[in-house]
């Protein structure tokens, strides 16, 4: 038991102290912050293999007092132990990789630093053994994540950051609220496997609580608009790490809260369908917004909103079958560590690309097949991964959750279950034809004549992730019995439900029927995609969840703001370069990528003008119109009474206390409005 | 160890005399000033060590001055909160003296450094006097003095601003008194005693509470001017902005603290159990405003000082709130929250302070990028602004856990929502800060290097608590549980 408690705190805590270490070191010298760098994460890495290895049996438990209800308690057992050995295998990929990446930045110290502690943070939610600590470091990692996703310090870094801190400190704040809720029913917080004695719209409450602020993690629709601003603008190591390790941690936490709260073998057909429906418009949505991208890091960042999408919809598939669902769950677990595996590697072969041409737009890319072999051949394993071809480790997981979905019944909204998800494996795999044809087929523009493949160090990095994309592939079902079966034993699932998915056919006819539809759905999208620039289609800006939130945002620091007219100022704008651009071009869809005529480029530009003319029109009147309208009730009536009440005399600090009122008022009505829903809900 | 039960006398009357032998030797002896109350508050921190160990292993006890029994003598009630207070005031008081050394110096004529050290133990011994006396007059006369020295040190500096503010403060400072004052006459009259004991046992006897009642909310509502706390806070961003630094962090990590803890000696030492429902729900009602309030001010602030203060207006909410839920957890997230505020406002301070002593910034637009030139020192304030924000493993962390689970298992939604909502937003505050000062480039091209060491070692030493009550937080439990569950015995 000692010797376990100490593996545990060495593994935790050594790259927690490594980071201040690599810090101070780094103002040394950096030669010597690189190697300190690297031996920390390889030790840990060691570590956690044998970590592994106690994991067998019953799930060890081990910490300290820490509350007087509650200890900061570490649990060893498969699952944590597999991600945490997941985890530890990628960072020290990633960190190999970086030292070249980074070679000419500045800050280079604080990134180590914070990378490491996100290290620590991250292997901390994974073995975490009750929902205080998991909390505890959940929040460590969504903080010191922020300095890897602005360590550009750039506007645009600035802004993704801002965006990124805010959803997950919401998130954090329902996740918390959700903890205290189970904490209060159940009388402590430990995992558990499914609370017994209270009805099921709390049991609902709690897990909806729970789900939001794991799912801003996990990048979940529609709670994902921080994730393609903030994983493309981090440098190429740090967003391989938050899409490919970080992203998971959301993930793992609904599936640890589901499971706590509603038992492995109990079905609950509401909130299996629910979470169902959510997995699949996240696939489904995400993966279209990925085949118009034309960033190709941006691309992978939906990618894996997409993916993620994947996963809870196994689990919502487990959770919707109850006993049955092992295999959904199975197939779930796997997929993790799948897209753990070739997402990185994309993301750090993308990365290689962008270190060498300086380019990251794929359109103007080109033919490195021949300059780069070897990023290029590891791009094309990865990609054959994420795709699920046969041999790679993407087909297992997804046939063993498309089997799942086949549990479900047949029919109905299930059969619409099952085409959506067909089609997004096809577009799946047209937007990596995409990548991969763009990027490294074709012919080379001359500027990159004298390209080379990436450096040794960088090189380590994805050929270590590749070969794993590859191995897993071949030994999917070495990998089921070692791994998966103990780790579904873990969470709960007992003898009868276990011994019927001992082992599992993935290679049915049904299967491979399907596998060749998506591919044949994959190529039809992308040959009519790219014949009639399909993919260069944008959507009118108002129809994502980011524009509300933005303008949600933006109306929000109206309010406080009297002097500003900030909206005044962008709407007008928008209309005049909407005009000149008719004028202009007509039907032009270069012009203007980024900025606020995103409204134009749109379905409705192909077919009328007038359609645009009028929405443009009537949203300029409405949100004058209330914003008018706002003012004029908060800067009149309720300030004379502020000014009454308050003991300011200067007219400057009269402003400022107008300021804060109109803030507060909004916020406490929103307040007031969430009190009353939750007490009539809880009731 | 019966020399043990005269300390906290000693406590009170040390530092008072040390401060008045500090006004007669100003004539021959202008430097001896430091070391005299730096020894004064050495004697302060080893004898509330030994008050410590005495009470835990034996419990709360009651001494009375000279021997004379309570009608006539002066009662001093030991229990382990208020030992609990007496090791943060002697840690905070230590820390504050230590750093104004080279701060004062820089700040202060060279005349008035004498009378800012004299002024200073007069506020500690009277905190202590507060916080051990038995019965409320002369808690009263403790809290006059208290409040005295304390405008004296807002103002100390002499410039139009400081004077303002600690008019101001003066204005506050008065009217709070004379409600204690009024409070106290309303509760002789009916039960003719002022003993916390005798009070207690008299109140049981009567059949008609109003007048009770009416007592206590005055003084209730002069420790809500005491701990700012909204509609009353508006002295407080001023007063605490415009003081030296140290003397800021003496005010905003103890005094207001001193305020919350004069609330829990009214509602559960001496007169437990006799506010109706509207009374308390009003309370909360008002401290929840001031938390969210607070945050609010302090998210659109520019002077970092003065945002600190307006900080400090949502932060003693939440040790405030927590007096009001009458729980177990409610209390105990209130005793942490005190800490969690001596500890890491007292730390903030002193670094705001630390970058004024090196280049005389005051604005947040000023300290772009300082965090590159003064690691350290910024790295300790950005622990302190950590465990303001509630981050996991800092006490501001446990200590907002236990009030929010105390709402939540009351079922008080209202205050759930201000609580999560004052946490977040202190954590957007927090985070403004903690951007602009390591994350933008910097604008200027002066040269700014790191604290000396006597300001960047306390600093270090209150990072370093603020961490340790964070990852250990039974370390306080030791005091704080028993004492929580002893004074909850009185509500029954």
């Amino acid at each position: 038991m000692f010797f376990q408690f100490v593996l545990l705190a060495t593994i935790i805590l050594l790259p927690l102290f490594g980071a201040g270490l690599v810090y101070w070191v780094s103002s040394k010298s950096a030669m010597l912050r690189n190697y300190l760098a690297a031996s920390l994460t390889i030790v840990t890495l060691i570590l956690t293999s044998i970590l592994y290895c106690f994991s067998k049996g019953e799930a060890i438990v081990v910490g300290y007092p820490f509350l007087s209800f509650a200890e900061i308690r570490f649990s060893i057992n498969p699952m944590s132990a597999l991600l945490a050995f997941l985890t530890a295998f990628i960072w020290t990929a990633a960190t190999l990789y970086s030292f070249t990446y980074l070679k000419s930045s500045s800050n280079q110290g604080r990134f180590y630093a914070f990378l490491l502690l996100a290290f620590s943070a991250n292997l901390g939610v994974f073995l975490a053994g009750n929902f205080l600590t998991l909390f505890i470091f959940f929040e460590i990692l969504g903080i010191s994540a922020y300095p890897l996703i602005v360590h550009n310090e750039d506007k645009k870094a600035f802004k993704a950051g801002a965006k990124y801190l805010v959803m997950v400190f919401l998130g954090d704040i329902a996740l918390l609220m959700g903890i205290l809720l189970y904490c209060k029913v159940t009388g402590n917080i430990d995992f558990a496997t499914g609370i017994k004695g209270t009805s099921e719209y709390i049991k609902f409450i709690i897990f909806a609580l729970m789900g939001i602020g794991f799912g801003v993690k996990a990048g979940v629709i529609p709670f994902h608009i921080w994730l393609p601003d903030a994983h493309p603008v981090a440098p190429t190591p740090a967003s391989a790490l938050l899409s490919g390790v970080m992203i998971k941690v959301g993930v793992y936490g609904i599936i640890r809260s589901l499971f706590s709260i509603f038992g492995p073998e109990q079905s609950s057909i509401v909130v299996g369908s629910i979470v169902i429906w959510v997995g699949i418009i996240t696939m489904l949505v995400a993966v279209f917004m990925a085949l118009l991208q034309e960033n190709a890091k941006k691309m992978l960042a939906y990618h894996s909103i997409s993916q993620m999408g994947y996963i809870v919809l196994g689990v919502g598939c487990a959770a919707y079958l109850g006993v049955e669902g092992a295999l959904a769950l199975g197939g779930s677990m796997y997929h993790i560590v799948n897209h753990a595996l070739f997402k990185s590697c994309l993301f750090l072969t993308v990365g290689a690309v962008y270190y060498r041409t300086g380019e990251l737009n794929m359109y103007k890319l080109g033919g490195l097949v021949k300059k780069m072999p070897i990023v290029a051949f590891c791009t094309l394993v990865a990609s054959l991964g994420i795709s699920g071809v046969p041999l790679f480790n993407g087909y297992a997981s997804k046939t063993l959750i498309h089997q799942a979905l086949a549990h479900l019944g047949h029919g109905g909204w299930v059969g619409l279950v099952n085409v959506l998800f067909i089609v997004t494996c096809g577009g799946t795999i047209a937007s990596f034809i995409k990548l991969f044809t763009l990027v490294f087929l074709g012919r080379a523009p001359k500027k990159y004549e004298k390209v080379k493949d990436a450096s040794s160090s960088m090189l380590v990095g994805i050929m270590a992730l590749a070969i794993m994309v590859f191995a897993l592939g071949i030994f999917p079902g070495r990998f089921w019995t070692f791994f998966i079966l103990p780790l579904l034993k873990h969470l709960g699932y007992t003898g009868t439900a276990l011994s019927s998915i001992r082992t599992v056919n993935i290679l049915t006819l049904h299967d491979i029927q399907s596998l060749v539809i998506s591919l044949a759905v994959g190529i039809f999208i992308f040959t009519v995609g790219t014949r009639y620039g399909l993919f260069h289609l944008r959507f009118p800006r108002w129809f994502g969840v980011n524009y509300w939130f933005e303008q949600f945002a933006l109306g929000v620091y109206f309010l406080l703001h009297e002097e500003s007219h900030l909206i005044e100022m962008h709407t007008s704008r928008a209309t005049r370069e909407i005009k000149e651009m008719i004028a202009k071009k007509g039907r032009s869809t270069e012009a203007l990528i980024e900025g606020e005529s995103y409204v134009l480029r749109s379905l409705i530009f192909i077919s009328k003008r007038h359609v645009k003319k009028i929405y443009l029109r009537v949203e300029t009147y409405i949100v004058a119109r209330a914003n008018y309208i706002i003012k004029s009730l908060w800067s009149g009536f309720l300030a004379k009474t502020y000014r009454s009440l308050s003991a300011s005399e200067t007219k400057k600090e009269f402003n400022l206390y107008i300021e804060d009122l109109n803030f507060s008022i909004f916020l406490i009505l929103f307040l007031l409005v969430l009190c009353f829903v939750s007490i009539k809900l809880i009731g | 160890m019966s020399f043990v039960l005269h300390l906290p006398v000693l406590m009170v009357a040390v530092p008072i005399a040390v401060a008045v032998l500090i006004s007669v030797l100003l004539t021959f002896k202008r430097n001896i000033a430091f070391v005299l109350s730096v020894l004064t508050m050495i004697f302060c921190l080893i004898s509330s060590l030994f008050l410590m160990v005495k009470v835990i292993t034996e419990g709360s006890f009651v001494y009375y001055v000279s021997d004379w029994p309570p009608p006539w003598g002066i009662e001093i009630f030991i229990d382990r909160l208020s030992v609990y207070m007496l090791l943060l005031i002697a840690i905070v008081g230590l820390i504050s003296i230590i750093y104004s050394e080279l701060y004062i110096k820089k700040v202060l004529d060279h005349q008035k450094i004498p009378f800012y050290y004299m002024l200073v133990l007069f506020l500690i011994g009277s905190i202590v006097g507060f916080v051990i006396s038995g019965d409320i007059f002369n808690m009263f006369i403790f809290f006059e003095i208290l409040s005295l020295s304390s405008y004296s040190l807002v103002a100390i500096s002499g410039d139009r601003e400081a004077l303002r503010a600690g008019f101001r403060y003066l204005v506050m400072g008065i009217v709070s008194s004379l409600f204690i004052l009024l409070g106290l006459g309303f509760i002789y009259s009916v039960t003719g005693t002022l003993n916390f004991t005798q009070i207690a046992l008299r109140v049981k006897e009567l059949s008609d509470l109003t007048v009770i009642q009416t007592g206590a909310l005055l003084l209730i509502v002069a420790f809500i001017i005491e701990a700012a706390i909204f509609p009353l806070h508006v002295w407080l961003p001023k007063a605490h902005g415009k003081a030296p630094a140290p003397v800021s962090a003496l005010l905003s990590g103890l005094v207001i603290g001193i305020g919350v803890f004069g609330m829990i000696k009214v509602v559960y030492y001496i007169l437990p159990g006799v506010y109706p429902v509207s009374f308390v729900v009003f309370f909360r009602g008002l401290i929840s405003v001031g938390i969210i309030l607070g945050a609010i001010f302090a998210l659109f602030e520019n002077d970092l000082k003065i945002l600190l203060a307006q900080s400090s207006i949502s932060q003693i909410g939440f040790a405030a709130i927590g007096v009001f839920f009458f729980s177990y957890s409610g209390l105990m997230g209130s005793m942490l929250q005190l800490l969690n505020h001596a500890f890491a406002k007292s730390a903030l301070f002193l670094g705001a302070g630390a970058v004024i002593y090196k280049t005389g910034f005051r604005n947040l637009d000023e300290m772009k990028g300082i965090g590159k030139r003064m690691p350290i020192t910024m790295g300790f304030f950005a622990i302190g602004l950590a465990s303001i924000a509630s981050i996991p493993m800092t006490c501001g962390f446990v200590s907002k856990y236990y009030l929010c689970l105390a709402a939540i298992k009351q079922g008080l939604w209202g205050s759930v929502g201000a609580i999560l909502l004052g946490g977040f937003l202190s954590l957007l505050y927090c985070l403004r800060i903690i951007s602009c000062i390591f994350f933008e480039k910097p604008d200027s091209k002066v040269e700014v290097k790191e604290a000396p060491l006597k300001m960047l070692l306390p600093l270090g030493v209150l990072a370093f608590l603020t961490i340790f009550f964070g990852v250990f937080p039974r370390a306080a439990f030791v005091l704080i549980e028993p004492g929580v569950k002893e004074i909850l015995g009185f509500l029954r």
